[in-house]
């Protein structure tokens, strides 16, 4: 019954296929290009350009919507038009994560895509967002990463699988990343499911290029699927990206040659008598 | 009064605040929630960094540097003008800074910051160790004293700003984090070595982490022998100065005939103060002052040393407590074997 799911998830995505014509959302971005280049058949909200502190273009890939909820903090949810299968996401008042979703009823079921936006800007810590419920079948982030940080290959991060509320223990999900990793993963007696993102950067990425989250990185969505005993059938998507291992292009062995050279440097005042005090 | 200040001594509430603060500071997201950190205490003054995964505070240099390169410096080199919008982030920025800074001035370098507590312990495993006591002399002092205001306008002003302006590269966009022993220390304390490691993708960039691990490797082995030595060229102890009139908790000493014979309270602390001996009213509460209240600990006369909160005293220096401190230990930090062995016979008979 599971492994039917994992297929209907492809299928079903499949069937949400490359969406209408579309144009730029604002900044020149061609939500169709955007489409037709996704490194997956599942439902993305794809960050359509860099956007700023305050607003920041999104395009949907996979999936129909004539709007996309956006969310902040504890607050309700406001509602974005979208056009040309893009749409501009704008911070109300405060900044910090923002929950976005966009959402498709077809008759087969219902199929949401989500994700989350950064706002360099002071805001409401993250948690009421996440505890509420947005979608019949959500994947919910146990926890996002903090300001400084990001989602990184080699590191596992936890993600709840929850339906109408609850959890959802041994909910089949589907990895797909755009370095290639195609997965099969369960979630947990809790509904959670743990994730090492995977090294798969292609050598032309393999540079960082600087530092604070500012290095290429790799996009994933993590996919899946629930009928509900109406027999209707759910599909809920979360896309975000990921960053190279945190070593990756570090040394550890320069780091501790350069730790040992500075405690011979500071040797001389350890070793022998004491010196002059207070002259 | 003796035997009470044998038992609590100002010495030993600051050790413990320090312990505490240190897991707060290195481990406290696991205490007050994951997401608090980024939220509450940006403003910090004192050297928690945001590079540690688990901690429950953000040093003040981080948006410090962040607003200067991504704010003010972008905005500049982007719209080439200067806008008063753009150093409305950096105001409040100092703003929260001061409100935490308030209460306890620079007592947060004495008290609460990590690196400072690590480099009194390593300093405690010193005198365990038998390792000579090094006191920087009073020129040696003076010397070192710019060096925490250049460390302040260069790393943590200047090439943040440059770097928004497109002047300096990218990296320099928190140079002072680059190089903070405070980074690659409470790091490991999580059992995360990734700031341990240097990057090899550029030369500044090895640069960087070449200085960062070369003074961290300075510092712990020197820490061994010489009080706090980062403090002395430490940014956040330039910033805190710079404020540090403005806040009604302060040191006061007023003048006394035997100060100019007796000297010990520059013997006790762990910056070598010079002034805190030779000088009275506001010049003895100098630049370089923690707020550890070792000199009021160690000064033998009633009330000449004072740690004040207005019209508050809050730690008075008396004769009496004293004689007792400095049974147990010396103003250089030496603990007094006889002491312990005396204390354990008094226990046995």
């Amino acid at each position: 019954m599971r492994g039917a799911h994992i297929v209907s998830i492809a299928l079903l995505a499949a069937l949400a296929g490359p969406s209408h014509a579309a144009r730029p959302p604002g900044q020149g971005t061609d939500c169709r290009k955007v489409e037709a280049e996704a490194y997956t058949q599942l439902p993305l909200l794809v960050p359509a350009g860099r956007g700023d502190r305050g607003r920041a273009p999104y395009c949907l890939a996979n999936l129909r919507a004539e709007e996309a909820k956006v969310r902040a903090g504890a607050g309700e949810p406001w509602s974005v038009p979208v056009a040309e299968a893009g749409f501009k996401v704008a911070a109300r008042q405060a900044g910090n994560y923002h929950w976005l979703q966009a959402r498709e009823e077809t008759p087969d079921g219902v199929i949401t895509a989500s994700t989350v936006h950064y706002f360099s800007n002071p805001g409401p810590a993250p948690t009421a967002m996440l505890q509420a419920s947005k979608a019949e079948l959500e994947i919910v982030p146990q926890p996002l990463p903090r300001e400084h940080w990001r989602y990184r290959a080699d590191e596992t991060w936890a993600f709840l699988v929850r339906f109408e509320g609850r959890p959802l223990p041994g909910a089949k999900l589907r990895l797909e990343t755009s370095g290639g990793t195609r997965q099969v993963l369960a979630a947990d007696a809790h509904g959670v499911v743990r994730i090492a993102f995977p090294a798969d950067f292609r050598p032309a990425e393999d540079d960082h290029g600087g530092h604070h989250g500012r290095e290429p990185g790799n996009g994933f969505v993590l996919a899946v699927g629930h009928t509900d005993e109406a027999g209707r059938y759910f599909l809920t998507a979360f896309n975000h990206k990921y960053g190279q291992a945190a070593g990756a292009g570090r040394s550890l062995g320069a780091g501790l040659g350069f730790l040992l050279l500075g405690g011979l440097l500071g040797l001389p005042l350890v070793l022998g008598k004491g010196g002059k005090n207070h002259g | 009064m003796a035997e009470t200040a044998s038992r609590f001594t100002l010495g030993r509430l600051r050790l413990a605040v320090q312990i505490v603060m240190l897991f707060v500071t290195v481990y406290g997201g696991t205490l007050v929630g994951y997401y608090t950190a980024e939220k509450i205490s940006k403003a910090l003054p004192a050297l928690s960094c945001a590079y540690d995964k688990l901690d429950g505070a953000y040093c003040v240099l981080i948006p410090t540097q962040h607003q200067l390169h991504h704010r003010v410096g972008e905005a500049i080199a982007q719209a080439g003008q200067f806008a008063l919008s753009m150093v409305i982030p950096l105001a409040f920025t100092f703003l929260s800074f001061y409100l935490f800074f308030v209460f306890l001035n620079k007592a947060f370098c004495g008290w609460i910051c990590p690196l400072g507590t690590l480099q009194d312990l390593a300093y405690r495993l010193g005198r365990w160790l038998k390792r000579p006591f090094r006191g920087l002399s009073d020129k040696a002092v003076r010397r070192l004293r710019p060096a925490k205001w250049l460390m302040l306008v260069v790393l943590v002003l200047a090439l943040p700003l440059m770097a928004g302006l497109g002047v300096t590269p990218h990296v320099t966009g928190d140079a002072f984090c680059q190089v903070c022993p405070s980074r690659v220390a409470t790091t490991l304390l999580t059992g995360d070595t990734t700031q341990l490691t240097i990057n090899q993708k550029g030369a500044l960039d090895f640069a960087f982490g070449a200085l960062a691990n070369t003074l961290f490797g300075f510092v712990f082995v020197a820490a061994l022998a010489v009080r706090q030595p980062f403090c002395r060229i430490c940014p956040l102890l330039a910033l805190n100065a710079a404020f540090q009139r403005l806040s009604p908790m302060r040191l006061v000493k007023r003048e006394h005939a035997k100060c100019d014979k007796c000297g010990i309270c520059t013997k006790a602390c762990p910056m070598d103060i010079p002034e805190i001996h030779r000088e009275h009213g506001a010049k003895a509460f100098n630049e370089d002052c923690t707020l550890c209240g070792r000199c009021a600990e160690f000064c033998p006369d009633d009330d000449v040393i004072q740690l004040k909160f207005g019209p508050v005293r809050l730690f008075g220096s008396s004769r009496a407590y004293y004689k007792a401190r400095a049974k147990g230990e010396s103003p250089q930090g030496e603990i007094k074997a006889v002491h312990w062995v005396k204390k354990m016979e008094s226990t046995n008979a």
